[in-house]
């Protein structure tokens, strides 16, 4: 569990569009990772390059390597459906199957095993990734209830524990509160510090305090144009880049004088 | 509705008294009200029609409209009512059939086209399948009759040996089937090609609007493309698969020509489906019989007719209750 | 392609149905309507025939009915148009039972009909018809219907009604059962089952056929029908479908209009001691030896019972006679000239000839002919 990422000149392109240019970087297993930018910077393309999720855009591809623990991603021999089994990912908006109980949502990961587990065992899976989301005691009574009658904020931590319950190496998170209020957002803050202790965890995000409340390390992605490549401007300790970034790039976005 | 005919000229505001009804609105309120009042009108009709032309046939309780249609031979076991009953059997039993054939075919054409081709194979494949979609069906029945037919035939022997344990397939009492291939099989094969492009149209569409969302949480999950389809693309299209596939059945309980020309026609309830002279369906009863018969007769057809309007609307009702038993885990919440 | 066509035939019966429902409060006017444009009476000394003052005929002459008339009709009209080029002639071949319909609704001014009126009808086409002499029958269009089989290596076999009726109702089921190879002494009949192939829609052929069984024979048991009453078998949807069967498969035996028997085998059938193959002349012979119906109303009423155990040398008691249906006073004068007119036309040696050649019936022999245009002429008289 909680493995380790390195990134080494990572170009990643939508066909002949070059759409995030070499990026090298580390990933510390068991903490938090955030990456920032203004939007269209390719922090999100980048992100699902961690798990392969950009190929499902037809004509996307990589050149470089992700090494997860030495490993690298795009080996020919690595299978896209096993990485994302190790790296798992929760969305920008809730995205809990509407057709499918909460308990069931939670459970889905583990039926794609094909692992036949038994009753009890279910049960407790259920229990303990609902437990790890903070939102056992909040549901416990409405196992058998569609995921979509919760709250935005519930969906999303229901969504987290969808992901947990597959027991990942790593966590990526895609702006995971944007579509959440204050509140709801808190709750998520609160589980990703609760998290860290178990899994790699990357969370790109908008919101600056967001970053600094929850990351230990944080990367700041920036676009020079419309039409030009993302690039990853720097990269350190996430109390160092708030204080003293090193670039006037960075300073300038998180103290609000961008664009 | 706070449309608004004059935006103010000058930077007056507009009195919360004021009418917010244009006149475009109310002309387009009328005409969409009045064409969902023509067709309510227009289905009423249809079935008042039915009704007063099939109520001579309904109401013979003596048997003296029967007595003057040749087809309807209460001592032989062939009164309306009995006919009506072999005749449902064999329309619903080779739309089912065909249903059966098309459905896991035409899901398997929309998924490919929605989720596995590449877009331009799927564009080009898409066209197609709408053409075939054009094609009258009495040149489906044609196909059917004269080329169809003689390839089907020999595979029904091979079938009918190997697997004629199974009532579908189980040969006629004398140990045979049909040396023809008109048979019912043969009639739902056709159907079958028919209603594919319907069914495969209707799912294309349901299957591409399926939410982004759910197919990349599915696919986040580490499920290949398969088990995505089964864990976001199926739930979520379900009701329009359903619907697709009664659109399907619609067309194959109402369908004339192909079966007309198709059928070795006869009345049982039997379920070999190789048997020739055991089936025939409503709407080619009527076509075939329409010509020759008299004014009794008319009247009775028109009582068939009824009672495939019935059926069709029954099966409808159906898929309607279907559909609505688990509203609340469907994707529109 | 027939079989298209009929479907659209089915389409029209069905919007006429519509049509006469909801306009059957105005049905005492469509006579009038069925009948439209004039006649002017013009004798120039050119056209002056030795039989009568010729009438320069126009306007459009409207019939609807069988469908087995259907090829036979186009020849008429297209030879009759040819000589009053001013006359439309429309025949739509809804079948006999709406052409019967829609005659005695007034919709048409003759029907063809491939069987008689019934008693019913009768009293209806009196109130229909102008006068009160009611309506006729006048036989138009004999056609020979022939058992047609598919063997190899055999073109004809005899066989006498009740094996024909046994084999039809399932009592005889090889080819080479003893009851067939005793009538067909030096024919090598092969041990293979015999298929039987009807017609699967109502139609005059079934019925013409099942009333010649239910005649000839004795061991058929059922009355005439024009739905198949027989055993259990292949079948097709109208004459085409049906023939194309029995091509398509050997083994099999069905019934069809002799013009459409083509390659196929057909079978000779016993007339008195004789074996009667089809044809043109036996096929009038056998209507030339038939009384007329019981019911027939009056003599000019040419509406026949045929006689289907003839003994006649020569006759082939299995034909369809199909008739013309029309009233024995028409009041409107160019309804009436259009209508005796056309008829004589379709009677006379030239139409019979023309639907002959264009159809394959059997034309009706010269003194049926010569009858029937005296009786065209009493009602154009009149």
């Amino acid at each position: 569990m909680a493995k380790r990422i390195d990134v080494n000149n990572l170009n990643v392109y939508y066909g002949n569009f070059l759409a995030v240019e070499d990026v090298s970087l580390a990933i510390e297993p068991k903490s938090v990772t955030a990456f920032i930018g203004p939007s269209g910077c390719g922090k999100s393309t980048f992100l699902r390059t961690l798990n392969r999720m950009h190929e499902v855009i037809p004509g996307a591809r990589v050149e470089g390597e992700v090494l997860m623990d030495g490993v690298n991603l795009y080996d020919s021999n690595v299978d896209p459906v096993s990485v994302r089994r190790h790296i798992g990912m929760v969305f920008q908006r809730p995205n809990p199957f509407p057709t499918m109980s909460i308990a069931e949502n939670v459970l889905a990961g583990m039926k794609l095993n094909n692992k036949r587990i038994s009753r009890s065992d279910q049960d407790d899976l259920v229990e303990s990734s609902l437990r790890g989301a903070n939102l056992w005691e909040e549901v416990k009574d409405r196992l058998d209830k569609p995921g979509s009658s919760l709250s935005g904020g519930q969906q999303q931590r229901l969504c987290i524990a969808r992901a947990i319950a597959i027991k990942p190496d790593v966590l990526l998170m895609d702006e995971p509160c944007s579509a959440l209020d204050p509140i709801s957002t808190l709750a998520i803050e609160d589980l990703i510090q609760e998290l860290k202790s178990n899994y790699t965890i990357v969370i790109v995000t908008h919101n600056m305090q967001q970053a600094a409340r929850v990351s230990d390390r944080t990367a700041f992605f920036n676009i020079a144009g419309t039409g030009k490549p993302g690039k990853l401007i720097e990269m350190n300790e996430t109390t160092t880049m708030f204080s003293s970034p090193s670039e006037k790039a960075t300073e300038d976005y998180i103290s609000g004088r961008f664009g | 509705m706070t449309t608004t005919s004059n935006p103010p000229a000058t930077d007056e505001s507009i009195p919360l008294t004021a009418k917010s009804h244009s006149a475009a609105n109310n002309i387009f309120q009328g005409i969409s009200t009045t064409a969902a009042v023509i067709i309510l009108a227009t289905l009423a009709a249809v079935a008042t029609f039915l009704l007063i032309e099939a109520w001579p046939a309904l109401t013979d309780s003596s048997g003296e409209v029967a007595s003057k249609i040749s087809w309807v031979r209460p001592d032989e076991g062939q009164s309306l009512i009995e006919l009506a009953g072999y005749l449902l059997f064999g329309t619903v039993l080779i739309s089912a059939v065909a249903l059966l054939i098309a459905t896991p075919l035409s899901i398997g054409i929309a998924l490919f086209i929605s989720h596995y081709a590449p877009r331009r194979l799927a564009q080009g494949l898409g066209y197609l399948i709408d053409l075939l979609a054009a094609i009258p069906s009495v040149v489906y029945g044609l196909w059917g009759a004269i080329v169809l037919i003689p390839v089907l035939q020999p595979i029904y022997e091979w079938i009918s040996r190997y697997f004629g344990w199974i009532p579908l397939f189980a040969p006629a009492a004398d140990g045979t089937i049909s040396s023809t291939g008109r048979v019912a099989m043969s009639g739902a094969i056709v159907l079958a090609i028919m209603v594919i492009p319907i069914i495969t149209a209707v799912t294309r569409e349901v299957f591409l609007q399926t939410p982004t969302l759910h197919e990349e949480a599915a696919l986040a999950m580490g499920a290949t493309r398969w088990e995505m389809i089964r864990m976001a693309v199926f739930p979520f299209g379900r009701s329009g698969v359903i619907g697709a596939t009664m659109l399907g059945l619609g067309r194959a309980l109402g369908e004339t020509m192909a079966v007309y020309m198709i059928l070795s026609v006869g009345l049982s309830y039997s379920f070999g489906l190789f048997n020739a002279a055991s089936h025939n369906t409503i709407a080619s009863f009527i076509a075939g019989n329409f010509p020759e018969a008299n004014s009794s007769g008319v009247s009775a057809l028109i009582a068939l007719g009824l009672a495939l309007f019935v059926i069709t609307l029954l099966v409808n009702m159906a898929a309607r209750w279907v559909v609505s038993r688990r509203a609340e885990f469907s994707g529109a919440n | 392609m027939k079989i298209a066509y009929r479907a659209g035939a089915v389409l029209t019966a069905t919007a006429l149905t519509f049509a006469l429902a909801a306009c059957s409060a105005e049905n005492e006017d469509t006579t009038d309507e069925a009948t439209t444009g004039t006649t002017t009476e013009e004798t120039t000394a050119a056209e002056d025939t030795a039989d009568d003052a010729m009438m320069e005929l126009s306007g459009s002459l409207n019939g609807a009915g069988a469908s087995s008339q259907e090829s036979a009709m186009e020849a008429w009209r297209a030879g009759f148009q040819g000589e009053y080029p001013d006359v439309t002639v429309n025949y739509d071949p809804v079948g006999s039972g709406g052409g019967r319909t829609q005659f005695l609704d007034g919709a048409t001014s003759f029907a063809g009909s491939d069987s008689l009126m019934d008693e019913e009808e009768y009293a209806l086409a009196a109130e229909r018809c102008d006068g009160d002499a009611g309506a006729i029958h006048l036989p138009m269009y004999i056609s020979p219907i022939a058992v047609i089989f598919n063997l190899e290596g055999i073109d004809s076999l005899n066989m006498d009604a009740d094996t024909i009726a046994n084999i039809f109702n399932g009592t005889i089921t090889t080819w080479n059962d003893e009851a067939i190879a005793s009538q067909n002494e030096g024919v090598e009949l092969p041990d293979t089952a015999i298929t039987i192939v009807h017609r699967a829609d109502e139609s005059g052929t079934t019925k013409n056929f099942t009333d010649y069984l239910a005649k000839a024979s004795t061991t058929w048991g059922q009355d005439a029908s024009g739905d198949w009453a027989g055993a259990a078998g292949e079948s097709g949807q109208g004459t085409s479908a049906l023939v194309q069967i029995v091509q398509d498969n050997t083994g099999t035996i069905g019934y069809a209009d002799a013009s459409r028997a083509g390659e196929l085998g057909t079978v000779a059938l016993k007339v008195g001691e004789e074996y009667v193959p089809f044809s043109a002349e036996a096929a009038a012979a056998v209507v030339d030896a038939s009384p007329l119906a019981e019911g027939a109303n009056g003599a000019n009423d040419l509406a026949y019972e045929l006689d289907r155990t003839t003994t006649a040398a020569g006759a082939y008691p299995l034909v369809l006679v199909s008739y013309h249906i029309l009233c024995a006073q028409y009041d409107d004068e160019t309804e009436n000239a259009l209508v005796t007119g056309f008829l004589k036309y379709v009677a006379s040696n030239e139409g019979q000839a023309q639907a002959a050649s264009a159809a394959g019936s059997s034309p009706i022999s010269s003194d049926l002919s010569a009858e029937i245009t005296a009786i065209l002429d009493e009602i154009a008289a009149a």
